[in-house]
């Protein structure tokens, strides 16, 4: 990390002011919001303006035609509890987080991800499912109308921050692949491309490409679980798992794969990349769970990103990040120390 | 001229880190990311232990002929900074990540052994920087060399202390591992060779 100083130091100086975003628009809704509660009003009626955009995205590649207009047609959040949380500005959501193939510093993603080049894209479907084979990305997206979902993301390294996708709950995907009924698994495969993913070649990774994530059936049916291929109004940037994306907003961040080619319906459960790379750590469930440590560092809180330096602080960390009430169903019974 | 060279160096990141912070705060910049606590973290442990491992560089490389003996009363000044990124580290990790309560550091230090093993090394750095002076080198006469010797097992704990806290990814890792290795490797060699031709 030091050795890249001097040249983020260059960067530093060529950043002008206008390129941070101002703090007070995000806040902004959230008032708009608080207010509409207050005087007994539908907030979804004085939302529908109000999708959470960036003035521009530099970094995504521009995406096919279909998309740009299904994107620009997108419904903002429906939830008013989620739809008035404080989002992070765009800059940190597509600057700092952790995808590997580029790279394993928070920076890398954003700074190695511009030779990836997405489209045209399809996804590779395989298993126990009827409409086995290769679906271009527009026949599975095309007919459903995108909505934006605010979720808190919480990462497995303890800091977590509040994103506005723009997608499809999986659900309807998986519905119209129309699964055997044996099919009590799925299993996510990104994308291998070393020649695009830096990552990809390094010779000191533990880690097996391509990189492998999975579901239980009935946790990839959950209206939580999310297909998103946008995000701030436009289309996923390379660094945030372009073009198309998993989004569990109960579990830990690297349970939502990026950028996937494969699907494989199956009745065995996956084994997953961070599962293979240290089991005693990892595991395949990966809910967020406060009262199960990380072998490492305590799951108890999290650093709610961006706070600043003089604003770092820890928040308690919510069972199921805190979407409890919806999720914790698909886990009664089950010793969630032992199926971590 | 050199010394006002070396000095500048050793607190140039500091100054910058500074600089980020103080920008960061009060012109709305995002020069330190959207984690500035940890990167200003993770910036000063490594300063640390860059400057740690010049240290320990220093004479293995002049007796190879690669540096100037003139570097040899560098050692010192680099040595007292090391220790000082360290001990700001320290701070930070208890600001940040423990916030000064004394249970959360004891579950810290049973639960997550590289914190206890950084703590081992931290209290010698500062041994080795509170007898950094020529006082102490008369006083401790014999004792002193021994007392500096620690500087590797202080190289030793810090490898661990980095090497336990990698997630899958061994690059940063391999070159300080190379970089103790020959640094230690080198003096072991002499000694061997030495008690060889003294026998």
């Amino acid at each position: 990390m030091w050795g890249k100083e001097a040249g983020e130091m260059a960067s530093w100086k060529t950043m002008r002011e206008s390129d941070v975003t101002d703090p007070s628009w995000f806040y902004s809704r959230r008032s708009v919001i608080k207010s509409a509660l207050a005087l007994g009003l539908s907030p979804q009626a004085l939302l529908a303006a109000e999708l959470h955009r960036a003035e521009s995205l530099p970094e995504t590649k521009t995406p096919p035609a279909w998309l740009a207009s299904q994107l620009k047609a997108a419904l903002p959040e429906a939830n008013a509890a989620r739809a008035s949380e404080e989002v992070a500005p765009f800059e940190i959501v597509a600057g700092y987080n952790n995808f590997y193939e580029f790279g394993t510093d928070k920076r890398d993603p954003k700074a190695q991800s511009g030779d990836f080049n997405p489209w045209p894209w399809s996804i590779e479907v395989e298993g126990a499912v009827e409409k086995r084979g290769l679906h271009p990305l527009e026949s599975l997206i095309s007919d459903h109308q995108i909505e934006e979902r605010i979720y808190r993301l919480r990462c497995v390294e303890a800091w977590s921050m509040v994103i506005p996708w723009l997608g499809i709950p999986l659900r309807s995907v998986i519905e119209r692949l129309k699964p055997a009924s044996d099919a009590r698994y799925i299993r996510f495969e990104s994308v291998m491309r070393p020649e695009e993913m830096p990552g990809q070649r390094s010779y000191f990774g533990s880690i097996d490409y391509p990189y492998v994530e999975g579901l239980r059936m009935d946790e990839a049916m959950h209206p939580l679980t999310f297909l998103a291929v946008g995000v701030y109004g436009q289309a996923l940037p390379n660094q945030n798992g372009a073009p198309v994306r998993l989004v569990v907003p109960w579990k830990y961040g690297f349970k939502s794969i990026k950028s996937i080619a494969k699907i494989t319906f199956t009745n065995k459960q996956p084994k997953t990349t961070w599962e293979l790379t240290n089991a005693r750590e990892y595991g395949f469930y990966a809910n967020v769970n406060p009262q199960v440590s990380h072998p490492r560092w305590s799951q108890a809180s999290e650093r709610r990103l961006p706070g600043g330096f003089f604003g770092a602080k820890r928040q308690p960390t919510l069972m199921f990040n805190g979407y409890g009430d919806e999720v914790a169903s698909l886990y009664q019974g089950m010793n969630l120390r032992k199926y971590f | 001229m050199q010394r006002v060279f070396v000095y500048f160096t050793l607190l140039s990141p500091s100054a910058l880190l500074g600089l980020g912070i103080w920008s960061d705060a009060f012109r709305s910049t995002f020069y330190l990311g959207a984690d500035p606590a940890e990167y200003v973290l993770e910036t000063l442990g490594q300063t640390a232990a860059i400057l740690f491992l010049i240290t320990l560089l220093i004479s293995p490389l002049r007796r190879l002929g690669l540096v100037s003996s003139a570097l040899l009363r560098f050692r010192r000044p680099i040595g007292v900074a090391s220790f000082f990124y360290a001990l700001a580290h320290a701070f930070l990790f208890a600001q940040f990540y423990v916030g000064w309560s004394a249970s959360a550091l004891g579950s810290e230090l049973l639960e997550r052994p590289y914190v206890s093993v950084g703590a081992i090394a931290l209290i010698l750095m500062s041994l080795l920087a509170i007898t950094s002076n020529s006082a102490s080198v008369k006083i401790l006469a014999q004792r002193w060399r021994l007392l500096h010797r620690s500087t590797y097992l202080v190289a030793i704990l810090f490898l661990i202390h980095y090497l336990w806290q990698v997630r899958s990814d061994y690059s940063e890792f391999a070159v300080f591992l190379i970089v103790v290795l020959f640094a230690l490797g080198e003096r072991l060699w002499r000694f061997l060779r030495h008690s060889v031709v003294q026998r």
